[in-house]
């Protein structure tokens, strides 16, 4: 029989589904064949499938080019040279191609699909580590509660994506099955001799990027069920955060990491033994995240860039690394200060021993001694029993050993700078090490101690001194009583945001009622330590915006204190609303924060998911003021959740490093005709002005990116009452931070309606002066097809 | 006193490309380029409104030029308010992408609606700010010219100052005041 395919073939390996669009045979024709064997797809769901459930890379390929058309990338190369064959290296500078073809602007966009992909593929793979864990535990009919009756939107992500309804972990599977082949598919088009259009390869981010947000969904959606964290709970636990929160008289484990079943272990392991009191169980990075919400006595201590000033602090006796941001260097860092560490994870064996069917006691026994300085175990149970243990039994023998020097060996150390400056020259931050280090070395530390807050914590800086000075070590002698005293609150990772939530607030953000939502996520790779993220975010929460917050930015948050002593997450409510700080959780949490605009939507709009990506994105896009803030995005998972955002019509502001990701995608606000939509009711092209004017950028300092979140809250949707109070903050912004107007006022204004009250009287001469564009507010579409009645 | 190469990268693992940034050897360059240019710009980053000498330094060098030179200063953060009070005219408040972004557009008309700039002089970014930007000029936009004034070499403009001490650094940017000044 001969059948030919005229769209793209869906089987799904273990439930099976197998859809034919149109299939001729030599017997006759079939149009829409959809067979199902045990699948999840539609059984408990009426809604009707829109176009694209499952969609390859060139089904949503139209869209991201509409959205290409506006944003236009503006690439910042790191290198001029390709060498990723053996063609090369090739010099694609000055407009020259390499031996395959390729030009400069189209091998940027290779790179950061590398960079989507490596990203997509980390939260994939977590992902799938977490579910065949859960399933081996709970089983494949586990029932997935994310928020029991508030949450009945339990999957937008996946909804949109691929078309189903998840009930239960099993119906996972199908979904990672499906990223899986479409991010192998994405990392075979960076081939040699493949893709070689940059705007194609930039479609292919995007998609990469909404396959990393299916990721997260499933990741966490996992986990909150099955572990029963916190389901959607806008008053999830304050939990204790920072170094000085550590109890130095107990035994104390770390983990650091992302996927937590491992540091689960460990608590269950010390429940069950009823040994809770007596030990410290501590994290770093998303896995303390998630720790926290499993049980929240645990401890987070900070951020990926605490690390090497933890271990060097000696307070951990056993360390326990996962997957994702662990600093490569752990096990000898581990060493130095005699503490045992276990690796947990295929994805980082450290070059350690497999240990896993071992006894448990022998594996003890063998740290304890240091017959092995760590073992890897791949039964997160087994990592319990043996973590407890060793902690117990080590802790006495290494009595908190630590690296970090005296007071009196600090200025020894000191005197031996010759301020070289080799230390700033390596430094990310560029932070004046030499001339604090030779003033440390004539008996002041207070310079040495001051850089202790902007410092990211890489250790370069020691690489780098020719006179084996342990540079990051004496910072932290500079500034021990700081770090001891580091005693904040966070507010446990509360998950989804509820139905109710988004039905309260979606009128308000759609109509601008709310100025916007913004999201503070991504890692610590910050060039002015964490305050900033604080302040940033306590800024638009007063200003009565929604902020989230998940993973280190989420911890940034915490580390800070108002005049009254509180953390943000005292100062402010944790509900989905105008003016709450709401930390939804760990990295893949991230997934509640794109599925809210989702939601808004689905529910508040009752426009349709199943399947209906371009629509939702399209509405997304055009109606809601949300921006997200990456101010230490580092890793290729931050550029991997940025794309998806990117793929929804969400803007991205990263930090001055976030340049380093090599691409922008940039407006014109000085283009008019780059600006408009179509108003869904008549078809007619309206003008709209530069709203949101970019979709990913840069910005050098917290007053750029706050200044630019305000405006790029703007949609074209907004009423009047809503743009004036958009308008309302970001005048009052920028004059606040520039001590004069922002000179584009004119270009966000439709009609005299737009101009805040309070503002009249300085903006009328203003826009008598540059004149403006008379506007009515749109109902407002990129997609023709989302025409009602086309204008003849 | 730094002891380093002029014309290595200020950050080690900065790599140049496959051309770099001639190294100002003395102030008769710079001062030849500025008065050969017929559409220069000044972009200044968020560090030149520190306190400190270089800050100082840069600042005198800059409210200087702009007056005799009058070339239109393009600020890229807030500290164009500490500039303003230094007598500095600002003639445009932009963030440092957003004027990339614009600076490699043949079409842009510039400030003033007359066209596109041939020579651009750059301070106060950071540096690997500064580093990522002027290699997306160098990429973009291969006729401008680019200057760096910082006291750190960066390998992607058409020319930077090598890495200097404050001192000799400042009594080069004075010579090439006192050299425009001459005409």
């Amino acid at each position: 029989m001969y059948i030919r395919t005229l769209r793209p073939m869906i089987v799904n390996r273990k439930n099976v589904t197998l859809k034919l669009s149109e299939a001729k045979t030599a017997s006759g024709s079939l149009r829409d064949l959809q067979v199902s064997v045990g699948s999840v797809r539609g059984d408990h769901w009426d809604e009707q499938e829109g176009p694209t459930p499952f969609p390859s890379h060139t089904d949503l390929r139209e869209w991201d080019r509409t959205l290409l058309s506006k944003y236009k990338p503006l690439y910042l190369p790191f290198c001029d040279l390709c060498c990723l064959c053996t063609y090369g290296k090739c010099d694609l500078s000055g407009g020259k191609k390499g031996a395959c073809g390729i030009g400069m602007e189209a091998q940027q966009s290779r790179i950061v699909l590398l960079a989507a992909c490596i990203g997509a593929a980390t939260h994939i793979s977590h992902g799938r580590h977490l579910l065949s864990h859960l399933i081996e535990t709970y089983g494949r009919r586990q029932l997935l509660d994310i928020g029991g009756s508030t949450i009945e939107t339990e999957a937008p992500i996946i909804r949109l994506v691929c078309g189903i309804k998840p009930e239960n972990l099993g119906d996972l599977e199908i979904v990672l099955d499906y990223c899986e082949r479409q991010i192998t598919e994405l990392l075979a088009a960076t081939h040699t001799g493949q893709e070689g259009d940059a705007i194609d390869f930039e479609s292919k981010v995007m998609h990469a990027g909404m396959l990393d947000h299916v990721g997260l969904e499933v990741a966490d959606i996992a986990q909150v069920s099955a572990f029963d964290f916190p389901k959607a709970d806008p008053d999830a636990p304050l939990v204790e955060l920072g170094l000085g929160t550590v109890d130095p008289t107990k035994p104390v484990i770390l983990v650091v990491g992302h996927n937590v079943p491992p540091a689960i272990g460990i608590i269950d392991y010390a429940r069950e033994q009823k040994m809770s009191s007596e030990i410290e169980i501590t994290g770093i990075c998303c896995t303390a995240i998630d720790l926290t919400r499993y049980s929240p006595e645990a401890k987070i201590i900070g951020p990926i860039s605490w690390q090497l000033r933890y271990i060097r602090s000696g307070l951990p006796d056993v360390i326990i690394v996962d997957e994702q941001c662990v600093r490569a260097d752990l096990l000898a860092e581990a060493q130095k200060v005699h503490a045992p560490m276990i690796a947990t994870s295929g994805m980082n064996c450290a070059g350690l021993p497999d240990r896993t069917r071992d006894n448990p006691d022998a594996i003890v026994a063998d740290l304890v001694s240091g017959a092995t300085p760590g073992v890897l175990i791949l039964d997160p149970e087994k990592v319990g029993e043996v973590a407890v243990r060793t902690a117990v039994e080590v802790m006495d023998r290494r009595k908190k050993f630590r690296t970090i020097p005296t007071p009196e060996e600090l200025i020894e150390l000191a005197k031996r700078c010759g301020g070289c400056q080799e230390c700033m020259r390596v430094c990310p931050v560029g932070t004046p090490l030499a001339i604090s280090m030779q003033q440390a070395g004539r008996g002041d530390p207070s310079a040495l101690a001051s850089l202790y807050d902007t410092c990211i914590g890489c250790g370069r800086c020691e690489d780098a001194c020719n006179k084996e000075i342990p540079v990051h070590s004496a910072i932290l002698s500079a500034a021990d009583e700081q770090m001891r005293s580091e005693r904040f609150s966070i507010r446990a990772g509360r998950g989804a945001i509820q139905d109710i939530e988004i039905r309260e607030v979606g009128g308000p953000i759609v109509l601008g009622e709310i100025p916007g939502v913004i999201a503070f996520v991504g890692c610590a790779n910050y060039t002015n330590g964490v305050a900033e993220v604080a302040e940033m975010a306590r800024e638009f929460a007063r200003r009565r915006y929604i902020v989230l917050t998940s993973g280190c930015s989420a911890m940034a948050i915490g580390m800070y204190r108002n005049e009254d002593g509180q953390t943000p997450y005292e100062e402010f409510h944790g509900r989905f609303d105008a003016g709450g700080i709401v930390n939804v959780g760990s990295c893949v949490s991230n997934g509640h924060i794109a599925g809210a605009t989702i939601k808004i939507a689905s529910i508040f709009a009752k426009r349709n998911l199943r399947g209906n990506y371009e629509e939702i994105a399209d509405y997304v896009h055009n109606r809601v003021g949300a921006v997200g803030i990456a101010w230490g995005a580092m890793s290729q998972k931050a550029a991997a959740i940025a794309a998806g955002f990117w793929r929804l019509g969400i803007p991205v502001i990263v930090g001055p490093h976030g340049s380093k990701y090599r691409r922008m995608l940039l407006g014109r606000k000085d283009k008019p005709e780059d600006w408009f939509v179509y108003d869904s009711r008549t078809g007619e092209k309206v003008q709209t002005g530069p709203v949101p004017e970019h979709l990913f950028i840069a910005a050098e300092t917290p007053e750029e990116a706050m200044t630019l979140a305000a405006k790029l809250c703007m949609r074209p949707n907004d009423t009047s009452r809503g743009r004036s109070m958009k308008l309302t903050n970001y005048i009052d912004l920028y004059k606040r931070l520039y001590h004069q107007l922002p000179d584009d006022i004119n270009l966000f204004i439709r009609s005299q309606a737009d101009i805040p009250m309070t503002m009249k009287e300085t903006i009328l001469p203003i826009l008598q002066e540059k004149g403006y564009s008379e506007q009515p507010i749109p109902n407002p579409t990129l997609l023709k097809s989302q025409i009602r009645r086309p204008k003849e | 006193m730094i002891r380093v190469a002029a014309d290595d990268a200020w950050i080690r693992a900065e790599m140049g490309g496959t051309t770099r940034a001639s190294v100002i050897s003395k102030p008769e360059v710079v001062g030849a380029l500025i008065k050969r240019a017929k559409r220069p710009l000044f972009i200044l980053g968020h560090e030149i409104g520190g306190a400190g000498p270089e800050s100082e330094a840069l600042i005198e060098f800059i409210e200087g030029t702009t007056r005799i030179c009058r070339i239109p200063v393009i600020g890229t953060s807030h500290s164009v308010k500490d500039l303003i009070s230094k007598g500095i005219r600002i003639t445009k408040i932009m963030g440092g992408m957003e004027t990339l972004d614009r600076l490699r557009d043949p079409e842009w008309k510039g400030l003033d609606g007359q066209g596109q700039y041939d020579l651009v002089l750059f301070a106060g970014l950071p540096y690997s700010l500064g580093w990522v930007l002027l290699s997306g000029l160098r990429h973009g936009a291969p006729g401008l010219k680019s200057i760096t004034l910082d006291r750190v070499y960066q390998p992607n403009a058409s020319w930077s100052f090598g890495n200097m001490s404050v001192e000799p650094w400042r009594i080069q940017l004075q010579a090439i005041s006192a050299l425009l000044e001459k005409g």
